[in-house]
């Protein structure tokens, strides 16, 4: 025997549902524009009916969830896109920087300079009588020295950006990881009830996609709801609602490196040992970074070392032996060098003797006679000879080769960071086609639901009526 | 295929960020007028651009050295010949008086005088100058290397690099022209001086060696004291010595030899000179295309792809806006 409370409950749910529903919309088009966010949809379903005699009469409906529209497959797939394309844009950023160090395109560089510095020594064996040419030769050779100054301390002040950058990136980390481990907690309580935590899994997806653009990391989500993020291959950064900070550390001379350089160390408690994970970051923006930092600028650095210790070697061996305008032998044309190989590009100076007294440049073999050039002709062959790369290469023969594989490798990098970002677009492409918002459509369920509202509305006041006819009937 | 709102926007930010990325890159050429701005822009190029400009820089020093040498050699070439024609007008007055017959003791004095001012202008044209530099010294070109026919030069040739791995001695050095130094001597001596070690070392079985016969003494020629020679002449005709007057010819004409021989050898140097400035100016200008072929951008190409880009850029601009615009809301009422 159906009642008119019957109608007027189902209208009342009816009304809850469509505001629910429409509460869901209006969730959706305020986080139209929330990174992360998927659209979410309430799932409705009919109340148990009600079996009177043969009859079965419906109860109405009742909102069973609200579920995000996602799929969490596509969703890691992201992730791991993104963390190739942390890793390539990273690199091609920093390339760049190093590129620019090379870029002799439109100004001159240090192949313009060392070209110049054994012209002025042509120069000189021209006119090896003119103290003017020998203030070329100086001035010449100071220029080549400064430019070899500038290259390494604008390659080392990469390096130092990119130690900066670590250190701002593991800040950043840490505050995705503690929000990751706070959202593991939430997730969890949520979940233990049998509700879906939406917005805190979707929040946590996108952290989970923003520290793989920073880092290489390895997750896995248990049974309660909980991530366990890993970096690099042991540190454990997220497990459960617990999670362990990453500190970088400058230590100086560090494996034969020239300066601090900052490792990121890992710290698994508070009072346990230090680990350092630096090693193990291959991936991400940071994996990127160390990557250039160590190995293709420590490289380049080593190869300028090269040029300059061979140059100032050859240089000096020649110029002893000659002698100068006034007869006197040669002395050293470049000093020594402090610390032997290493940083010779940062240590390449003229000697001083000749920096105070250009007659000390040595043009000559014998020191009978100030038209003696030989010396100087020497010095302008070794432009030319092979004294590279154990006798393979010249000078512009190797530099070239330095400025070609710095070109290919950006042109590589750069070649890699748009195919990757055309993949991550694509992919997030399909994402937002699956769960992004539209305007159209919420609008559409809103007029639906707005619709459905007022219908219950009326049901509601149609019961009402009933009962007045109803309770009108005892007045007569 | 669903369409959200943030598919919509992403592509509008998408496409207007690639066709603003072109337009800067175009732009950038455009004002540079370079098609390389960076070496990554194109590897290949970029590293045949620096050779080919150190190849310029290069050149440009070639030329300088060899205008040089060209001008040191081209006073020489003046020098000598001066020289030459100062030795010929010696010879025919010598000539004159060489015969008993046709001169006379007085006349010889006389004529004596006039070697004596010859030979001080010999000494004046040994000590040539250019600039401030000697070119008959040797190495020694401060200090005047003659000094009443002595030669206090040495045998320095003052070699200048022309070209790559070429190197050209601009200089001549007086004790070849005046004092009779010959290079040929001195390496048919040392040849002969091999040889004979050979010999001793190998003994006689090996006589059938590609070396130069030991009976050729002097195959070269054996050059003279030209101020001794005129120094010689002067004092047989003050002393009336017609013998002497006539062996002084001899020494004279050796003389004239000597000095033409080191023009000749000046006068091919500075044929290989000019040579060697004509193909270093070829190539500068061959190595100028090139790089300008590398690195240049084509005004008009680039004038044109830059307006395809500004179309570009408008026509996305615009579809864009349609995009963006209606929803169901705007039609709800």
């Amino acid at each position: 025997m159906p009642k008119l409370t019957g109608i007027m409950g189902i209208g009342r749910r009816s009304l809850a549902n469509s505001q629910v529903g429409l509460q869901t919309v209006s969730h959706n088009i305020a986080n139209k524009s929330t990174e992360g966010f998927s659209r979410q949809r309430i799932e409705q379903a009919t109340t148990p009916s009600l079996g009177t005699g043969g009859r079965q009469v419906g109860t109405g409906a009742t909102v069973k969830a609200v579920r995000s529209i996602k799929n969490d497959y596509l969703e890691k797939q992201i992730q791991s896109e993104m963390e190739k394309l942390g890793y390539n844009e990273g690199q091609a950023e920093s390339m760049a920087r190093v590129e620019q160090v090379f870029n002799e395109q439109i100004n001159g560089g240090l192949n313009r300079f060392v070209g110049e510095f054994f012209n002025a020594f042509r120069e000189l064996a021209s006119s090896p009588e003119s103290a003017a040419t020998r203030t070329l030769v100086k001035e010449s050779a100071k220029a080549v020295t400064r430019d070899f100054g500038r290259v390494n301390s604008q390659l080392v002040d990469v390096q130092k950006d990119i130690d900066r950058q670590i250190e701002s990136e593991v800040q950043i980390i840490n505050s995705y990881t503690t929000e990751i481990a706070d959202l593991n907690e939430k997730i969890s309580q949520i979940e233990i009830r049998g509700a879906i935590a939406n917005d805190s899994r979707d929040r946590r997806d996108l952290l989970l996609k923003k520290l793989g653009e920073k880092i290489d990391i390895k997750y896995a989500e248990n049974e309660e709801g909980q991530v366990t993020v890993m970096a690099g291959s042991t540190a454990t950064l997220v497990s459960g609602f617990s999670q362990n900070e990453l500190t970088v550390s400058a230590s100086p001379g560090f494996n034969g490196h020239r300066y601090g350089e900052a490792r990121v160390i890992f710290l698994p408690t508070e009072n346990s040992t230090e680990v350092d994970i630096t090693k193990q970051l291959k991936g991400g923006k940071i994996g990127a970074a160390l990557e250039v930092r160590d190995i293709v600028i420590d490289g380049l650095l080593k190869d300028l070392d090269e040029v300059a210790f061979s140059m100032a070697n050859e240089v000096n061996a020649l110029h002893i032996q000659g002698k100068d305008r006034s007869g006197r032998d040669g002395v050293l044309f470049f000093e020594n060098f402090p610390t032997g190989k290493l940083n010779s590009a940062a240590n390449l100076r003229i000697n001083e003797t000749i920096d105070k007294d250009v007659s000390r440049i040595a043009a000559a073999q014998g020191s009978f006679g100030l038209g003696d050039n030989r010396v100087a002709n020497k010095i302008s062959e070794l432009q030319y000879s092979k004294v590279l790369n154990n006798g393979t290469s010249t000078f512009d023969d190797f530099y070239t080769s330095v400025v070609g594989t710095v070109a290919v490798d950006v042109n590589k990098v750069n070649a890699a960071a748009k195919h990757q970002k055309e993949i991550v677009s694509q992919l997030s492409n399909i994402r937002e086609s699956i769960s992004g918002v539209s305007i159209d459509e919420e609008t559409t369920k809103m007029i639906e639901l707005q619709k459905s509202f007022d219908a219950s509305a009326r049901l509601i006041r149609a019961a009402d009526e009933m009962f007045d006819t109803i309770l009108s009937l005892k007045r007569y | 295929m669903r369409v959200s709102d943030k598919m919509n926007f992403q592509q509008v930010t998408n496409s207007l960020n690639k066709t603003r990325e072109k337009m800067a890159i175009k732009q950038e050429q455009a004002t540079t007028m370079k098609r390389i701005n960076k070496p990554s822009d194109d590897p290949v190029a970029a590293t045949r651009v620096l050779e080919a400009r150190t190849n310029i820089q290069s050149a440009e020093q070639y030329i300088r050295n060899a205008n040089q040498a060209k001008n040191f050699l081209d006073y020489s070439e003046r020098t000598l010949e001066e020289l030459s024609n100062v030795l010929i007008r010696l010879k025919e007055v010598a000539l004159g008086q060489s015969n008993s017959g046709t001169s006379n003791p007085v006349a010889r004095r006389a004529i004596a005088m006039e070697v004596e001012q010859i030979y001080d202008q010999m000494n004046a044209i040994g000590n040539r100058k250019i600039g401030d530099r000697y070119i008959f010294g040797g190495y020694v070109t401060q200090r005047s290397p003659f000094e009443q026919g002595q030669y206090t030069g040495d045998s320095g040739e003052m070699e200048i690099e022309i070209n790559r791995g070429v190197k050209l001695a601009m200089n001549v050095p007086g004790d070849i022209v005046f004092m009779g130094r010959s290079i040929e001597a001195e390496k048919a001596a040392q040849e002969d001086q091999d040889y004979q070690l050979n010999q001793a070392l190998r003994g006689p079985a090996s006589i059938n060696q590609n070396t130069r016969p030991l009976d050729e003494p002097g195959a070269f020629g054996q050059g003279v004291d030209v101020f001794q020679a005129v120094k010689r002449l002067e004092i047989a005709l003050r002393a009336d010595d017609t013998r002497g007057v006539q062996n002084s010819l001899d020494k004279l004409d050796t003389a004239i030899n000597q000095v033409v021989m080191s023009r000749a050898d000046v006068g091919s140097r500075l044929n290989a000179l000019e040579n060697n400035i004509e193909s270093l100016q070829k190539g500068l200008i061959d190595n100028k295309i090139l790089a300008s072929k590398f690195e240049d951008a084509d005004a008009f190409e680039v004038y044109s792809e830059l307006q395809a880009a500004e179309g570009n850029l408008k026509a996305s601009l615009s579809t864009s806006g349609r995009l963006i615009q209606p929803s169901l809301l705007d039609f709800l009422r």
